[in-house]
């Protein structure tokens, strides 16, 4: 019965409403910002409806058939009798051609997409050969060049590398990479998603997560009525309800707008076919190192420890703001405090010298954490790199808080409320 | 019985309260001293929004804070400043309050809708009370306090912003409501405790000055009490020898009621000191009366 009276302040409040509309919308235009690939991105689509996702003997077999077969339509339909082109890419490229004369509009189209396949064909051949190229010391000491890790720091990177060579090794092992996604040079839909659209629900959550949380743990004291209610035979303990409040509304909120989100994303970008593919599949890649994740997950379960992560991380900023809320009466205040907070979280690291391994220790914060999305679970970057860094700062987190969080109710029984 | 146990309160270095030790039995208890005395941190004690930093309070002899929701139960409390949701109604605000006071749904909407016929809000139970006058949001303040019946009932200033026929209503409510638990009712206006109260606290200097029923501290100026008029050249003359406690313009002369130590002049009526004139009189500067009881 508290419990919902608690909630009902909290969803009764504009701001909390409009702010949540607003953060959609934003999400929108984010999401809606790369749609120009989407008919690009069918393409993809299509090779999986057709082979299946891995990237076998047999299916390289097929592709390559059904890719030469395509190939003599385009020379078909060249304009210039007796020029023939291996590969789209040739006829593309070629100037002396004025294609967009020459070719009909669907003719133009099928002739991209065909540009869209040789791609894939290309890459789908040469998995292999990339793999035995990629040099894992060479990168360990690109990044302790590029950082200026020295001494005890660019050892412990030297030896993580070690480890992620070893992963990488498993990842050939089980034939992770060989697996067909989106194109990461050209579309870098692994960022978009977990960095761009990711980061942006992060940082829109714990400002609604802060904010619920403030103001459903400061409410009586901002509407005077702190007298009456914690004199009243629940008294201090109110508080409790309204932590358990703000972990409802919190979660309901996360539900609405990351689901809404990922829904409005996923009816975009077309991923049928595509959920079970390893998250290190080497299309995955959007540089020269590509991502890789600790262990052999699916895209959707990559996806799902993401949601994870941030529901998680969310409930960590909430406990920080229900401590702050205890000693701190203005929700406003609280929510100043707090962005103080993570903007000390996040600067930081810059204070340690690269030569300490401190630096290290001090990225296990949710403040650091937040910032790099797209390689939670990953062997990539060049701070976080650690196989459980993300499971580990949110569990020493959950702890830290969790003694906080204690002691500050605990102090709150005993506070002299005026 | 509720027991004040040399209770001292600081705030920092700031002494508020030292040594207070009263007692309550059920009653009317009228705590009556001017603004800053010290009157809201011993309710605010009372109702265990600040604890003491010296001495305890018991209820029937156990410490209140270890009672817990076992005393806040038996508790009803309205502040000096009653807050309330703008955007509620009175019947919307008293439900969440009697959720917290423990008090299930439907006991609470018959309680509610009795208390609110009683305090004269029946019309309005349905109104969002930012439209409401401060007599009105008091009343409600009034109403949620007695929705647990609590054996203890504390009211800071309760009468603020009532008009006099609302006044006499509240304390004829109190008056019936005290004959089973304890009532204290903190007030500087002397006429909303005079008629009622079984018994005065006065708080002064930091300590219990007086704690007596009605007549026993009115007659501490017993023979002391008088009026006389005096012709307005000789006013300020007048004012320096004796203590005026209340002074008026009457027949082309200045009319003053007084307190006299000496003999006094034939000119002068005696009159029947009341509580207001002792109240008066003791918050004047320097002055102290000895004889009731502490």
């Amino acid at each position: 019965m508290i419990l919902k009276h608690e909630l009902l302040k909290i969803f009764k409040t504009p701001v909390i409403i409009v702010l949540l509309l607003f953060f959609m919308i934003i999400n929108l235009f984010i999401i809606m910002s790369n749609a120009y690939y989407k008919e690009e991105m069918a393409v993809l689509t299509d090779l999986v409806d057709q082979y299946g996702h891995q990237v076998d003997e047999e299916m390289l077999h097929r592709f390559e058939d059904d890719y030469k077969e395509k190939v003599t339509w385009m020379n078909q339909i060249v304009p210039v009798s007796g020029k023939v082109y291996d590969h789209p890419s040739e006829l593309l490229s070629d100037k002396s051609i004025p294609l967009n004369q020459e070719l009909s509009g669907h003719q133009l189209r099928e002739l991209q997409k065909l540009y869209v396949v040789e791609q894939y064909y290309h890459t789908s051949k040469s998995l292999d050969e990339i793999y035995q190229h990629i040099q894992v010391d060479d990168q360990a000491e690109k990044v302790i060049n590029t950082y200026g890790f020295q001494g005890g720091t660019a050892e412990t990177v030297r030896n993580q590398y070690e480890k992620i060579g070893d992963r990488l090794a498993g990842i050939v092992e089980n034939k992770e990479h060989r697996n067909l996604f989106f194109m990461g040079p050209i579309y870098e839909m692994h960022s978009f998603l977990f960095k761009d659209v990711g980061r942006a629900l992060i940082f829109e959550l714990v400002v609604l997560v802060v904010l619920i949380t403030a103001f459903v743990t400061n409410y009586e004291f901002e509407q005077k009525t702190h007298l009456s209610a914690y004199t009243t035979k629940t008294g201090r303990k109110l508080v409790r309800n309204k932590v358990a409040a703000a972990v409802i509304a919190n979660m309901f909120v996360m539900a609405i707008l990351i689901g809404l989100t990922l829904i409005s994303y996923f009816l975009v970008y077309d991923y049928s076919g595509l959920w079970d593919v390893p998250i290190s599949s080497y299309f995955n890649a959007e540089s020269d190192f590509p991502y890789i994740a600790w262990w052999n997950v699916s895209f959707i379960e990559y996806l799902s420890l993401f949601v994870a992560c941030i529901v998680f991380t969310q409930l960590l900023f909430m406990v920080l703001t229900v401590v702050l809320s205890i000693f701190i009466k203005n929700s406003y205040i609280v929510f100043f405090v707090f962005a103080i907070i993570l903007g000390m979280g996040i600067w930081l690291p810059s204070i340690i010298p690269l030569d300490e391994n401190m630096i290290f220790v001090v990225q296990f914060t949710p403040f650091i954490l937040i910032l790099n999305p797209h390689i939670w679970f990953m062997g990539n970057g060049a701070f976080t790199f650690f196989s459980y860094y993300e499971f580990g700062t949110v569990g020493v987190w959950a702890v830290i808080l969790g003694i906080f969080i204690s002691f500050s109710i605990s102090f709150f029984k005993r506070q002299s409320l005026q | 019985m509720l027991v004040v146990n040399n209770v001292s309160k600081q705030f920092g270095n700031f002494s508020v309260l030292e040594d207070i030790n009263i007692e309550f039995n059920n009653g009317v208890y009228g705590l009556l001293a001017p603004n800053g005395a010290g009157k809201t941190t011993l309710i605010k004690m009372l109702v265990t929004l600040l604890f003491p930093t010296k001495g305890e309070i018991l209820y029937n002899g156990t410490e209140i804070t270890g009672l817990d929701e076992k005393y806040r139960d038996v508790l009803g409390y309205l502040p000096q400043e009653f807050g309330y949701y703008k955007n509620y109604s009175p019947e919307q605000y008293l439900l969440y309050l009697a959720a917290l006071k423990g008090i299930h749904k439907k006991q609470a909407k018959e309680r509610i809708s009795e208390l609110l016929r009683l305090v004269n809000l029946e019309e309005a139970s349905q109104k969002k009370m930012k439209k409401f006058s401060g007599g009105m949001i008091q009343r409600v303040g009034i109403a949620q306090a007695m929705l647990n019946d609590p054996k203890i009932l504390i009211l800071d200033e309760p009468t603020a912003g009532l008009d006099p026929k609302e006044r006499a209503r509240f304390r004829k409510l109190l008056t019936e409501l005290a004959r089973n638990r304890i009532v204290i009712l903190s007030t500087h206006i002397v006429s909303d405790v005079e008629s009622i109260a079984n018994e005065i606290i006065m708080i002064k200097d930091k300590a219990v000055l007086y704690k007596d029923n009605t007549e026993n501290i009115s007659n501490l100026l017993e023979g002391k009490m008088y009026e006389t008029e005096v012709d307005f050249s000789e006013a300020t003359t007048f004012r320096e020898r004796y203590t005026s406690i209340a002074e008026k313009r009457e027949n082309g002369k200045m009319k003053f009621r007084f307190v006299a130590n000496g003999e006094p002049h034939t000119e002068w009526k005696s009159v029947t000191p009341t509580l207001e004139d002792v109240f008066l009189y003791a918050y004047a500067d320097g002055i102290t009366l000895n004889g009731a009881s502490v």
